[in-house]
């Protein structure tokens, strides 16, 4: 038996080496580092993540013209184009375009860099749209406050079963296209009880970006997660 | 494909650490996998196959040490095993157990020559 391993090899050259590292644990730590940042400048970032095309853009736009008790500056993440980033600024705040090219998710390393970019301002709320994907983005921790993950009617009522690990992820579930119902025979009740299997914790908010039904929900939600020092040097001052 | 990202991780850890063993290459690597990870150990493999191209890694054995996921009951503290993450509780039957094992991807060892 070899000295080396135990192997059955009477000697061989290659030796063992532990290493003991934890691979998710790289990203782990540049998402500490944003999340120091964010502290630090009393920022209350939020990631968003869903399927491709369930409004996450629409829904920002609307939100950029309606929360007015903080600036607003967005990070948007596609794997091609700046188009989202264009409809942003259109609406009316600074935003910072990623592309990841073949990358199917944001990751925490891309974010410094934006948030470099971007420079938000202290006590801002800063939205980042992440690559329409259910599956890669729950993995990447940015650094943020909560992950939202949005979910349009138009999508099946058992998508937080299929995806679970995106909805344990999520601390808030916004279900868009609500105006479009009365044309569907979406089951918001099975839906929510779907995200509740994978998340008893999860909060629902439905909401359509298109009419505008359901913000004041939304926004509210938005303030409460504002830093509460952030909150406390606004009342003080 | 986030395995991708995490096969070049491996690929860079294995490398430094022969380099700063002062080996040439690297022969095999040991990684354990939680079930419960999210991670898609075929797509870390074919990820590896990929990114280890031209480094002291290429061509190395990649040796599995999977972990079964482990939960806790929120409501009655209850250890038991989770297969998936809408596995109940088998104790009180509630539902969304805190993961408490089986998450993680390690890089436990390299074997250098
Ligand atoms: N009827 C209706 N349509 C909506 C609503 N919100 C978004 N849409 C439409 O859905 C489509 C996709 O919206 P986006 O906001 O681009 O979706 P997204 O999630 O940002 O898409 P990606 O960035 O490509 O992943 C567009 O055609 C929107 O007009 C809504 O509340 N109601
Ligand atoms: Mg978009
Ligand atoms: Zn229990």
């Amino acid at each position: 038996m070899c000295v080396d391993c135990g192997c059955d090899a009477e000697r061989h050259d290659s030796r063992r080496v532990e290493v003991r590292r934890d691979l998710l644990a790289a990203n782990d730590r540049l998402a500490a580092a944003n999340r120091l940042y964010f502290a630090e400048k009393a920022i209350l970032a939020l990631n968003l993540v869903s399927s491709p095309g369930s409004g996450k853009t629409s829904i920002l736009e609307r939100t950029v013209a309606a929360f007015d008790s903080r600036p607003v500056v967005v990070i948007e993440g596609d794997q091609q184009t700046g188009r989202d980033a264009e409809r942003i600024k259109a609406a009316g705040a600074a935003a910072v375009q990623i592309n990841t090219g073949s990358g199917c998710h944001l990751d925490a390393r891309m974010v410094a860099a934006a948030i470099s970019e971007l420079d938000p301002p202290a006590q801002s709320c800063l939205f980042i749209e992440n690559v329409g994907n259910l599956v890669c983005p729950a993995m990447f921790d940015l650094g943020e406050a909560a992950k939202v993950v949005i979910i349009s009617v138009t999508e099946g009522e058992d998508k937080p079963e299929k995806y679970p690990y995106m909805f344990r992820a999520a601390s808030l579930c916004l279900i868009n296209k609500i105006d479009l119902l009365p044309h569907l025979d979406f089951d918001l009740a099975a839906l929510k009880a779907s995200a509740l299997a994978v998340n008893p914790a999860m909060i629902f908010i439905g909401l359509s970006a298109r009419s505008g039904e359901g913000f004041s929900g939304w926004l509210e939600w938005i303030e409460a997660q504002c830093p509460v020092a952030a909150k406390a040097v606004r009342q003080g001052g | 494909m986030h395995e991708l990202t995490l096969a070049c991780d491996m690929v860079d850890i294995a490398c430094e650490t022969a380099t700063r063993e002062g080996a040439e290459r690297v022969e095999a690597i040991e990684l354990e996998i939680g079930l419960l990870s999210g991670v898609l150990a075929e797509a870390l493999i074919f990820g590896f196959a990929t990114a280890c191209r031209g480094t002291v890694a290429e061509g190395a054995g990649i040796e599995l040490f999977p972990e079964p996921g482990r939960g806790v009951c929120r409501q009655c503290g209850r250890i038991s095993s989770l297969e998936t993450f809408l596995t109940r509780c088998p104790e009180c039957g509630s539902p969304g157990l805190c993961v408490s094992g089986g998450d993680c991807l390690r890089l436990r060892a390299i074997r250098v020559s």
